[in-house]
């Protein structure tokens, strides 16, 4: 029975069929030196396989000392392909040890054919054929050292210490697995194979050679372990896959605009939603610079953009408007992002929007629908100023007129009743006069002087105001809530003025929640009495406060902050205040929003 | 019929009012003036032609709840509103109530004036047909009750034997009533009689249902 013959042959068969593998991975990754390298170190396990078994079988000394000979090339590259595979694949190995190994073999390889015999062998005395137990016999040689082999276990002593070392410290990144495997396995089958051949060269263990078996196993471990790195890279590609395909998903289905640039400011993706909102084909689109989307007067801002986007920089969220395939404008709040290949070069931007074309029409519909309002409003108002003026008017001018008629008719009459014409003439004066107070007091009520002060019951007069303000407070959907006072305080006022003061607060807080969009909009009013003299009204809001700086500048005349504004209607209120011996201020409150707070002198409490 | 025209005014603005009488007066006019209309209800009675200058707005009783006072009184006056504010519905509702006009403060005093002449004529004329109908009654009144009965079928141009057949009685006694007739109201022939009754203005339609 063949069974050294069979073993041999079978390992070195195994291992040239790796290599074979390894060799066809390698052809169709170059790339991957891992490959290659893998492959080499299979060829050289089954070449060594080979030489060992021939080795075995030959009978004549001469030839057992050119086989061996011969070996030592096969064992070069296998360990040489060895260390660069640990190299490569643990990535810890020392670089300088691995080439003091491989230069170390290399002389051991050169002395190897310098020398008379080989390596091993300076001289082979005798070939003795042992017989195994199971009926195959070997040949086995017996001779001198050859004292140069010194240089193959020097160069088999830097292989332990760069494997121990690279291993070592991939055990201590936490790799422990591959170190036990690769490091571990790799140390202790050189370790054996060494031991075993110098054991075996001496003739102190009478054994084949076995260092193939030795190497076949480590080539083994090391196409498993890679193995196991293929399939997680198999699962990787996966995961990649199912995420990528997620991602589709979402761009797809996504009801927002999507739009990538490439350094260049061409659109380079389209997502389906933006395709059909601009009505054009994928193919259209793509690969076109990025002003066949974006309107004339935003291209050159958006180019900017993306410059600063490539430079690293931040791009801060912009309404921005599409234009169409029929080039209607569709607006959408855009958010830019940086896009990096994986060392962390920018490659271009991805643009992602919500559409809000509709809020947008909505809002200056609404707006131009408010306008209108206003003007009929203000129109509304004139007529019945002009009205009340034409009925105050009719009456004085009617007798004037009757009055010049008489007077006429009494011209012609002789003789002239002269007592009559004066009163006629009088009533006529006194008539232009009061047409006269007419048009005053139209002035005055323009100018919201009525005349005259009066107790007023401040509570009763801010529920009034509420009552006025109530529509507009509806329009916005802002609660309003009043704190009034208990002790129901009474002051010395026009009413019509303090109203106009209240109004003007109200209305401005209504202004800036209008104007923020400020969500569950909310005005507070409360009256509250300070001492026995002075009370005081607060009108607070939770919009966007005032301005930092100096809050009591906005009392200054033609102090306006919003875009319409004259800046006259807190100039007015504090001087309506202070006319009524008060003080007005305004601060922004500790939980947000401005804060308008008015005292006015108390009345004692029965004095209506 | 001799008692001279006079012109009412009613206008709750006193400057108003007495521009008005001022120069309704100047203009040859005889003027009663009145604050309201309460002082106008409570006028001294007039035979002669009159008519009415009245404001529209006015506490207590307004221009036009005068003149629906009015209307439910004898005789009719002629009424010319002026106001200072135009109200359509208002408007509408006094012309409808026979109105003469609705002038506008501040008028023109020449349109007040011909408005108030042609008033005073519609007043005149008025004043002439009512003393008419009195008499024409007054003439009807003596007449018997038969005898009436017989002077309704006569102006509806009957024959004597005819209206014998509609009152069941024979031709000779219809003869008799019919001559008293003529004789009381003076008339002999068929239209004289028939304008009498259209003066008297309650005679029945000439064609009997």
């Amino acid at each position: 029975m063949s069974w050294l013959t069979l073993a041999w042959s079978t390992a070195s068969a195994a291992s040239l069929t790796l290599a074979l593998i390894e060799l066809f991975a390698w052809r169709g990754n170059r790339k991957n030196q891992i490959y290659l390298r893998l492959s080499l170190m299979a060829f050289g396990a089954a070449g060594c396989g080979f030489a060992e078994l021939f080795l075995m079988k030959t009978t004549s000394a001469g030839i057992y000392g050119e086989v061996m000979r011969w070996q030592h090339i096969p064992v070069f590259v296998l360990l040489v392909s060895l260390v660069w595979v640990i190299q490569l694949h643990l990535g810890t190995g020392r670089r300088w040890l691995a080439i003091t190994f491989t230069a170390l073999w290399s002389l051991a390889l050169t002395i190897n054919f310098l020398s008379p015999i080989n390596l091993v062998f300076s001289e082979i005395t005798s070939l003795e054929t042992i017989e195994t137990r199971f009926g195959e016999s070997y040949s086995l040689a017996k001779g001198i050292p050859n004292p140069w082999v010194l240089v193959s276990h020097l160069a088999t002593l830097a292989l332990i210490a760069y494997i121990a070392d690279a291993s070592w410290r991939l055990w201590r990144t936490g790799n422990r697995r591959r170190a036990l495997t690769i490091g571990g396995g790799s140390l202790f089958f050189i370790i054996f194979a060494g031991i075993h051949s110098g054991l075996v060269d001496t003739g102190i263990v009478r054994s084949p050679y076995m260092i193939s078996f030795s190497f076949i196993a480590i080539a083994l471990a090391v196409a498993l372990e890679l193995g196991s790195d293929v399939m997680r890279a198999k699962e990787l590609a996966l995961e990649v896959a199912a995420t990528h395909q997620r991602w589709n998903d979402l761009l797809a289905t996504l009801p927002m605009f999507v739009v990538g640039l490439d350094p260049d400011g061409r659109i380079n993706f389209a997502n389906p939603y933006l395709l059909e909102a601009v009505g054009l084909e994928k193919h259209a689109l793509l690969g076109k610079p990025l002003e066949s989307l974006a309107s004339p007067r935003h291209a050159p801002g958006i180019r900017e953009n993306l410059k600063i986007a490539l430079e690293g920089g931040q791009i801060p969220s912009r309404e921005r408007p599409i234009i169409t395939a029929g080039g209607e404008e569709l607006t959408g709040i855009w958010t830019t992002i940086t896009l990096r290949d994986p060392d962390g070069n920018p490659t271009g931007t991805l643009g992602i929007a919500t559409d809000v074309t509709e809020r947008v029409k909505a809002e200056r519909e609404l707006q131009a629908k408010r306008k209108e309002l206003d003007h009929l409003t203000r129109i509304a108002t004139m007529g019945e100023l002009a009205a009340s003026l034409a009925h105050e008017l009719n009456q004085p001018l009617t007798a004037i007129s009757n009055n010049a008629a008489a007077g006429l008719q009494m011209l012609r009459q002789e003789p002239l009743d002269l007592t009559e014409f004066r009163e006629l003439l009088e009533d006529v004066c006194s008539d232009g006069k009061r047409a006269g107070l007419v048009i005053h007091s139209l002035k005055d009520l323009s100018r919201k002087q009525v005349n005259g002060r009066d107790n007023v019951k401040l509570n009763h007069l801010v529920i009034n105001t509420l009552k006025l303000t109530r529509p507009a407070a509806e329009l916005l959907h802002c609660d309003i809530l009043s704190e009034l006072d208990s002790r129901d305080p009474l002051v010395h006022a026009q009413a019509v003025q303090i109203e106009q003061v209240l109004l003007n607060l109200i209305v401005n807080a209504f202004d800036a929640l209008k104007s923020s969009s400020t969500p569950d909009p909310r005005v507070c009013l409360e009256t509250r009495c300070e001492n026995d003299d002075s009370v005081w009204i607060e009108v607070r809001d939770n919009g966007p406060g005032l301005p930092a700086d100096e809050p009591n500048s906005i009392f200054n005349q033609f102090y306006s902050t919003k875009q319409d504004g004259m800046g006259m209607g807190l100039s007015i209120a504090r001087s309506i205040v202070e006319l009524h011996g008060g003080r007005i201020s305004a601060r922004n409150h500790p939980d947000g929003g401005a804060c308008f707070r008015f005292t006015l002198p108390l009345q004692p409490p029965g004095s209506a | 019929m001799n008692a001279e025209a006079i012109v009412h005014v009613v206008d709750d603005d006193p400057s108003v009012l007495r521009s008005l009488h001022r120069f309704l007066g100047a203009s040859g006019l005889k003027v009663a003036a009145y604050p309201s209309a309460a002082t106008f209800m409570a006028r001294p009675a007039h035979d002669g032609p009159s008519c009415l200058v009245l404001d529209v707005n006015m506490p207590e009783i307004s221009g036009p709840e005068l003149q629906q006072n009015l209307s439910r009184t004898e005789p009719p006056i002629p009424i010319i509103f002026i106001t200072g504010e135009a109200d359509i519905p208002t408007c509408a509702e006094a012309m409808k109530l026979g109105a003469v006009d609705f002038l506008l403060k501040p008028f023109e005093q020449d349109v007040l004036l011909e408005r108030i002449q042609q008033s005073l004529r519609i007043s005149a004329t008025q004043l002439t047909e009512d003393a008419d109908r009195r008499k024409a009654r007054a003439q009807l009144d003596l007449l018997t009750p038969r005898e009436r009965e017989v002077f309704e079928l006569v102006i509806t141009g009957m024959l004597n034997k005819q209206i014998a057949a509609e009152l069941g009685t024979c031709e000779k006694t219809v003869k008799t009533h019919r001559g008293r007739v003529t004789h009381k109201l003076g008339l002999n022939s068929v239209p004289a009689l028939l304008l009498l009754a259209q003066a008297a203005g309650d005679s029945k339609p000439p064609n009997k249902p």
